[in-house]
């Protein structure tokens, strides 16, 4: 199930809801989530469930483990984290990336051996990364040790952050598994954040990866320079929105039970460089890999670009078992690292707009190289791009499509910068002026989420099929 | 102090607003999530043509492999109470995305000259033919691959992957139910073959009809299929030799006349596709130019603007044609009753592509019917068994499917006995646009028998041996003449001794049937005897035919139990004691009614089947999806 979806707007939702705000207490309260987190992770494919408890219990015992040792001060403790490690990163590995390393193994030896593509098991990048954040926490004396496994399951399961993120530490929620407060407040921020992402995801999403999928899936014609173009930026809108709507959803819906998550993204095109974007952007992975992989290897004391390479190779290999999401991140990674070398000192110097123009070029460039797995249709669009496909620059599908959804594309450049934000420190800062006026602004507000939601309702009777992107990383 | 009064007040207004805030939406969901489960669900879009999912059973199994759920969140979405309006709505949504320009749907980007593309559009269309296994006791011959599910997403593909493309299973084997269906499964059909034709997509909006806006169906064929459709007509000239006249005429689509020129790479010329096909008729088969008198008049309303189909002024012009062929001077368009139904009518290019502008441009239903006497009959397609009095003229066919006013539909083999007094005989072989042609025969022919090259389960030659026929005319629209799988339909006419029907199910001993109509006699038997009663009871009947009712009992009462449901469910609807009745009072079912009485969901979720038959498809899928 995702979040975008009738059945679980409104019959899963309203239940849990009801259901969790029946009993008062705390222990009952999170039998209601992990019954029905797991029930929500079986929608997609039962089998895996299994998995997933056997992971929350390996590392849930990795815990117990290196909290034993520590206290006893003995080097031991150590295992834990190197069990956690094994199994959890073994299990990405069997799972995400044995076909793609068997390939390229045979590929390079000429060898055949036997290659087996499995299914992904739903959501398992993001919970194996979770679990391996409390293990280290725990080695670390970041987090104090989880003694009851319920509690241990829940915050693995937890459904508004199991299938695609953000990556919530254990850290950031251990208070709060054990103690929660109501607040109407959260409930209602809560409400407002979820209803929000759906938009994003629906109506502005949706409407653009259908946009990008039509002109990106060329097959007997080459694509023309105004398609390619079009295509790629349709996939980069459609790719935040996606992925922060989704993100979005998931910190409104732990909000309404009580949790609250570190935000994912921050408008990451409004960004002056690469670095800036990667602060903004997925801010829940940039900062895994930069507490868990960057800064233990050294950070930028020790061997920086060796460090930096590392990191951004595993940032794209991250996103999917396939060269371009290699290129990808170690396309990125050059760009931060060059900053770090002189080019932010140039940007600084010069007027913001260059950054800007500089960082949505890359970003564009990057997604060009993120959408094509295959990299001869790669080659073919950026081609494209650039007129070299002997043909004419432009093609009336890609201009009636372009015309067809023009409203929804100015939307979309103009809620990727931080309108909505501003305008609701502004609504919240006349509550304290004047009631009249706040309450103008609260009923418009409302409206518009109704509206939202009736849009994005209706829209969804008719789309039958919208999975997330983020689904299968 | 102030300051901290200032503050508590607006903490007292943020709460109030959340309160209000929370309220209402907890209602919303809560509300909406209970109403849902309270309202009845629908079964059946009407405007999609198509069965909706269905509840799921629940098996341990079908919960581990994950197929419970998912079809529980199919049917959830699927089956929303009131979907049909929230769908328009959602049309409406769509459109106001940004600002009207014409859609293209399933339509590839073509940068280059369209002759480059014939090479690559052979290819495609081999490698999209899918293995399709049918259920046992269904005889298949049309049934449309999925669309893929990428292309469902974004809403303007065409919802064809869930069309129940063929209907005539059990039911129609039963024979009390053909003219019940009337209209009902009639556009099944046609719904079918649409998507079975190789197509470059269609285009919506760019395109203006008769002075109004309209939809399009690219067209994609080429000469290798062409070709083929030649050389298996000039094969049937031989076998029938001299003593019959064989007539081809292959028919174009509006595409032809109404595309604008800007467009015109993004189909293949019909003209050229026609006399290409036309220049390699050997063996004395007669061509009829229907091409140019359908251009001299396409400034008339010879074609829909929301359905695939030609109007019944085409087809009339069609028919002049065709009586320039055969030395006849055709009767002139004021000898006709002319008659136009109230309703609007939204074709099933709306049904692809969902797009409110065809919506909104509905088109005007005008029929020319004959003054003069005659009578029809429809006969079962497989036993060729006599079932049915057939008025020709469907009148209270309705919505989507109106077109189904014409014979009732597609698969109906139909026998017409004139008055015309002219001495000749003719067999006419056919999709969806000879339906409408064929009652024009009626002047011009003292019997007509109209085949539907997919559904008949005799040898053509044969058949047309035994009827005495002087005439045999091939009507094709030009996507039909490119596809091969109608042309294997034509050739296994030609080949097969029983036709195009494939007889899948091996006889079983133990009689599914076990429900029981009004006599306490399982329904399927007493189906049987009516049958056979008619049977001797009609003259018109050649004695041989009784025979193949007894060789071709077992197919029938072999059906799977699902579809047999369905069957018993339609027999005991109408309790036919008398099919004249049935036909009076079956007008309205087709409005009132929604089809799932009359169609068997057949392609859709085949009944676990226990002798499958793999069959060849080819669909233009990929063509489609784009």
């Amino acid at each position: 199930m995702v979040f975008s979806d009738l059945l679980f707007i409104y019959m899963f939702l309203p239940l849990c809801l009801v259901l969790y705000y029946i009993f008062p207490n705390t222990t009952y309260r999170n039998g209601i989530l992990i019954i029905f987190s797991l029930v929500f992770y079986s929608f997609g494919e039962p089998i895996w469930v299994l998995l997933l408890i056997g992971s929350a219990l390996v590392d849930y015992l990795n815990g117990l483990f290196i909290d034993k040792y520590k206290r006893r001060r003995s080097r031991i403790a150590v295992l834990g984290v190197v069990m956690s490690l094994i199994i959890n990163l073994g299990v990405l590995v069997l799972f995400k990336y044995s076909g793609f390393i068997m390939e390229n193994i045979n590929a390079l030896t000429g060898l055949s051996l036997p290659v087996r593509h499995f299914t992904l098991p739903i959501g398992i990048s993001f919970y194996t990364f979770q679990t391996i954040s409390y293990t280290v926490d725990v080695y670390c004396g970041r987090a104090r040790v989880q003694r009851n496994f319920l509690n241990f399951l829940l915050y693995v399961s937890l459904f508004f952050q199991l299938v695609a993120g953000p990556i919530v530490r254990y850290t950031t929620v251990a208070s709060e598994i054990s103690r929660r407060r109501f607040s109407v407040f959260d409930m209602s921020k809560g409400i407002e954040r979820f209803i929000f992402g759906l938009g994003k995801k629906v109506i502005i999403a949706n409407s653009m990866g259908s946009i990008a999928d039509k002109l990106l899936t060329f097959e007997n014609a080459p694509v023309s320079t105004a398609a390619a173009w079009a295509g790629i930026l349709m996939f980069s809108f459609q790719i935040y929105y996606d992925f922060s709507g989704y993100s979005d959803m998931a910190i409104g819906l732990g909000l309404m039970f009580g949790f609250h998550f570190d935000e994912n993204f921050n408008y990451p095109y409004v960004s002056k460089s690469a670095s800036e974007f990667w602060r903004r952007w997925h801010i829940s992975l940039g900062t895994f890999f930069r507490d868990y992989v960057y800064i233990p290897m050294g950070g930028n004391r020790r061997h920086q670009v060796l460090n930096i390479a590392v990191v951004w190779f595993l940032t794209g290999f991250w996103h999917g078992a396939s060269w371009n999401y290699i290129f990808w991140g170690l396309f990125w990674g050059f760009l931060v690292a060059i900053e770090k070398l002189f080019l932010r000192k140039v940007l600084d110097k010069i007027p913001s707009i260059f950054g800007h123009l500089y960082l949505l070029a890359a970003a564009v460039a990057g997604w060009l190289l993120f959408y094509f797995e295959d990299l001869g249709r790669l080659k073919q669009c950026f081609w494209g791009m650039f007129g070299k496909n002997g043909i004419p620059l432009s093609d009336d599908i890609t201009l009636s499509l372009l015309n067809g959804s023009c409203f929804i594309i100015i939307a979309a450049a103009v809620f990727s910068c931080p309108i909505y934000r501003i305008v609701g420190e502004k609504t919240d800062a006349l509550a304290a002026r004047s009631a009249a006026a706040y309450t103008a602004a609260k009923i418009g507000e409302n409206i518009i989420l109704i509206g939202i939601l009736a849009v994005s309702s209706i829209l969804l009777v008719k789309q039958s099929y919208n999975p997330f992107l983020y689904f299968r990383y | 102090m102030g300051y901290v009064r200032i503050n508590l007040k607006a903490d007292a207004r943020k709460r109030a607003a959340s309160i209000i805030t929370t309220s209402v939406f907890l209602a919303l969901f809560i509300g909406i999530g209970a109403v849902s489960l309270i309202l009845e669900r629908p079964t059946v879009s009407e405007t999609e043509n198509r069965e909706l999912e269905t509840f799921p059973k629940f098996s341990l199994e079908s919960y581990l492999n994950g197929s419970f759920t998912a079809q529980l969140d199919k049917y959830f979405t699927d089956t929303v109470p009131f979907r049909d309006t929230l769908n328009e709505y959602a049309a409406v949504l769509e459109n106001a995305k940004g600002i009207p320009s014409p859609q293209f749907y399933g339509v590839e980007i073509v940068n280059h000259d369209p002759e480059e593309i014939i090479d690559s559009l052979d290819t495609e269309y081999a490698e999209i033919t899918t293995e399709t296994s049918v259920p046992d006791g269904q005889e298949r011959i049309a049934v449309p691959a999925e669309i893929s599910s990428a292309s469902i997403s974004e809403g303007s593909a065409m919802p064809v992957e869930t069309s129940p493309s063929v209907t005539f299973s059990s039911s129609e084997a039963s024979g009390t139910e053909t003219s019940q269906s009337g209209a009902g499964s009639a556009d099944e059909e046609f719904v079918g073959d649409i998507t079975d034709f190789l197509n470059n997509g269609i285009i919506v909006n760019g395109v203006d009809m008769y002075g109004e806006k309209a939809g399009i169906m690219l067209f994609g064929g080429n000469d290798t299929q062409g070709e083929r459709y030649a050389n298996i007509i000039s094969s049937y000239k031989r076998e029938l030799g001299d003593s019959v006249n064989v007539y081809n005429m292959v028919v174009p689509t509006s595409v032809e006349f109404y595309l604008p020129k800007k467009y015109s790479k993004y189909s293949n010329s019909e003209k050229r596709e026609i006399e290409f096909i036309y220049s390699k008729l050997t063996d004395g088969v007669i061509p009829v130019d229907a091409y140019s008198v359908l251009e001299a008049h396409k400034d008339e309303y010879i074609y829909f603007r929301t359905d695939h189909h030609w109007s019944d002024l085409g087809a009339y012009y069609a028919y002049t044609a065709f009586c320039n062929a055969i030395g006849q001077t055709p009767p002139a368009l004021s000898e006709y009753t002319v008659k136009t139904k109230d309703e609007p009518f939204v074709g099933s290019l709306y049904g692809y592509t969902n797009d409110i502008t065809l919506k909104n441009n509905p088109d005007t239903f005008t029929y020319y019917m004959t003054k003069s006497d005659f009578k029809g009959e429809t006969y079962n397609y497989r036993t060729l068994t006599l079932s049915e009095a057939n008025p020709i003229f469907h009148q209270y066919a309705s919505g989507s499917n109106m077109y189904g006013m014409f014979l009732g539909g597609d698969g109906y083999h139909v026998k017409i006995t004139t008055s015309a007094g002219t001495g000749r005989k003719i067999v006419m072989f056919k999709e969806s646009y000879g339906n409408a042609f064929a009652p024009y025969l009626i002047d011009s022919f003292d019997e007509i028998y109209v085949i539907d090259i997919r559904y008949f389960g005799k040898n053509a030659v044969q058949y047309i041996k035994d009827v005495g026929a002087t005439d045999v005319l091939f009507i094709n629209n030009v996507f039909a003449a490119n596809t091969s799988k109608l042309i294997d339909g034509i050739e296994r006419l030609l080949t097969s001794p029983t036709g195009t029907v494939v007889y899948t199910a091996p006889p079983v001993t133990t009689s599914v049937p076990v429900e029981t109509d009004q006599q306490g006699l399982p329904v399927g038997q007493v189906s049987q005897s009516q049958q056979q009663q008619t049977v001797q009871g009609q003259q018109v009947q050649p004695v041989q035919q009784t025979q193949q009712v007894q060789q071709t009992q077992s197919p029938q009462q072999t059906q799977p139990s699902a579809s047999t449901t369905q069957a018993v469910q339609t027999t005991q609807t109408t309790k036919t004691a008398q099919p004249q009745q049935t036909q009076q009072t079956t007008g309205a079912p087709a409005v009132t009614a929604p089809p799932t009485t009359t169609a068997p969901p057949a392609a859709t979720t085949p009944p676990a089947p226990t002798a499958a038959v793999p069959q060849t498809v080819t669909s233009p899928a990929g063509k489609i999806s784009g």
